[in-house]
């Protein structure tokens, strides 16, 4: 174990941590505001960008988070686009998270019982106070059990960025293997960091349910 | 086009493997996650279960490609070489086994305690119990967690590509590589994983019959 009282592999474990920390929640708090706003829209029984949001769930859903990664990573240079890796990374993990995230929301509104949209028109509710006072508040109680278990995804999906150069986490775990050759003690260093991340994301869970079922009595 | 036509039959090959390593990976998963959740069965309080708990607390909640390391890299130094086909089916199943006992245990639960009751009741063998009347309901209960579960493992089956092995979007970045042509490569992949996982998807999207006895 003493290679980990090594303070260069220390710093490495921690800065890659703080990279895992940065992305998660970037992708986790973009993906979220990106996703409701279209569960919106395709609440609608008609519209012109239905068939698109429809498609691209489908897309983004079917095709693997990596070849997204590399699609972006090879791909747009060849384009003449040359981003950052971090952005580039960024970008492919919203446009996968945003389709989970989308068809939970979706399905949470979808299971809200129609009479009570009726019932808030027949109140004389306009249709953002019929939002954003009953659909959106049930839809996210009735979603949370998938949104927070996607949350846990989007951490794990952050893994995948150290395959298109990115110094996160797994990154800094491979980097010092190949240094030391000390594959189990640092991996299992590094599954404990991915534990207490998944912990804490549990507990949050918890509180919002409880919180919910408080209110609700 | 050309560079297509000259790459496809390796991206079958490539193909092949996704699904063969799929489909041992969905196979371990699903028969060793649902007898984890027949282990103690109507215990209150049960040492193996919160043993059971806690594998699968782990393996759901470290990235996939943490446990494929583990097993790549970890295996040869404490003297086993899983090689990269091995560490892969071990570590996805791990995961899979982890993913596949959640879903079977909240099927479980649907079904009333009372009908293992009422079978040993009426001097069934548990084992009767358990095959002839416990998992036939469990299974439809289960379908569609466990489905969705095996298309996200075909899609998961990319990241073995980081240990080398030469399934679709590996062959796909040999191919990048090879010829510069990323979109026509990455469009082929896709598709190719689009193709695999569109029979689950349209078979997972077929309503359930009520299985449940009550």
């Amino acid at each position: 174990m003493n290679i980990l009282l090594e303070p260069t592999y220390q710093q490495m474990l921690l800065d890659g941590l703080v990279m895992t920390l940065f992305i998660s929640v970037v992708v986790i708090v973009v993906s979220n505001l990106l996703a409701l706003p279209l569960a919106i829209y395709m609440q609608r029984p008609k519209g012109a960008f239905r068939r698109v949001i429809i498609g691209y769930s489908f897309f983004a859903r079917a095709a693997p988070v990596l070849a997204l990664l590399f699609a972006l990573y090879y791909g747009l240079p060849r384009l003449g686009i040359y981003l950052e890796p971090v952005p580039s990374a960024l970008i492919g993990l919203i446009f996968a998270s945003t389709a989970y995230n989308l068809e939970f929301l979706r399905s949470g509104f979808e299971s809200i019982p129609s009479g009570q949209l009726d019932a808030a028109k027949a109140l004389g509710l306009r249709p953002f106070a019929t939002y954003w006072k009953v659909m959106i508040p049930q839809a996210y109680r009735l979603a949370a059990p998938s949104l927070f278990s996607n949350v846990i995804q989007m951490v794990k999906g952050s893994s995948l960025a150290s395959l298109v150069a990115i110094d996160e986490l797994t990154a800094a775990s491979t980097v010092i293997i190949s240094e030391t050759y000390k594959a189990i003690e640092v991996l299992l260093v590094v599954s404990v960091f991915y534990l207490v991340i998944a912990a804490v994301i549990i507990a949050l869970q918890y509180l919002y349910e409880s919180r919910q079922s408080a209110r609700r009595r | 086009m050309e560079i297509a036509l000259a790459w496809l039959p390796r991206l079958l090959v490539a193909a092949a493997l996704t699904i063969g390593l799929s489909a041992v990976v969905f196979t371990l998963s699903a028969v060793f996650g649902l007898l984890l959740s027949l282990v103690h069965y109507g215990r209150e309080k049960s040492w193996l279960r919160n043993g059971i708990e806690a594998f699968s607390a782990f393996f759901r909640s470290v990235p996939e490609l943490v446990v494929l390391f583990l097993f790549f890299f970890g295996g040869p130094q404490v003297g086993v070489d899983f090689g990269p086909i091995g560490s892969t089916i071990i570590a996805f199943a791990l995961v899979g086994i982890a993913f596949d006992y959640q879903v079977f245990k909240g099927a479980l639960k649907a079904v009333p305690f009372g009908q293992y009751e009422a079978g040993l009741a009426l001097g069934l063998p548990k084992r009767i119990v358990f095959l002839r009347v416990l998992i036939p309901q469990v299974l439809p209960l289960a379908r569609k967690g466990w489905i969705t579960y095996a298309i996200g493992t075909v899609k998961r089956m990319s990241i073995a590509s980081a240990v080398s092995v030469s399934e679709i979007l590996y062959v796909t970045k040999q191919g990048i590589a090879a010829t510069n042509a990323p979109f026509t490569f990455l469009t082929l992949a896709v598709g190719l994983y689009i193709l695999i996982v569109t029979p689950l998807l349209v078979f997972n999207e077929r309503k359930p019959k009520q299985v449940v006895a009550r």
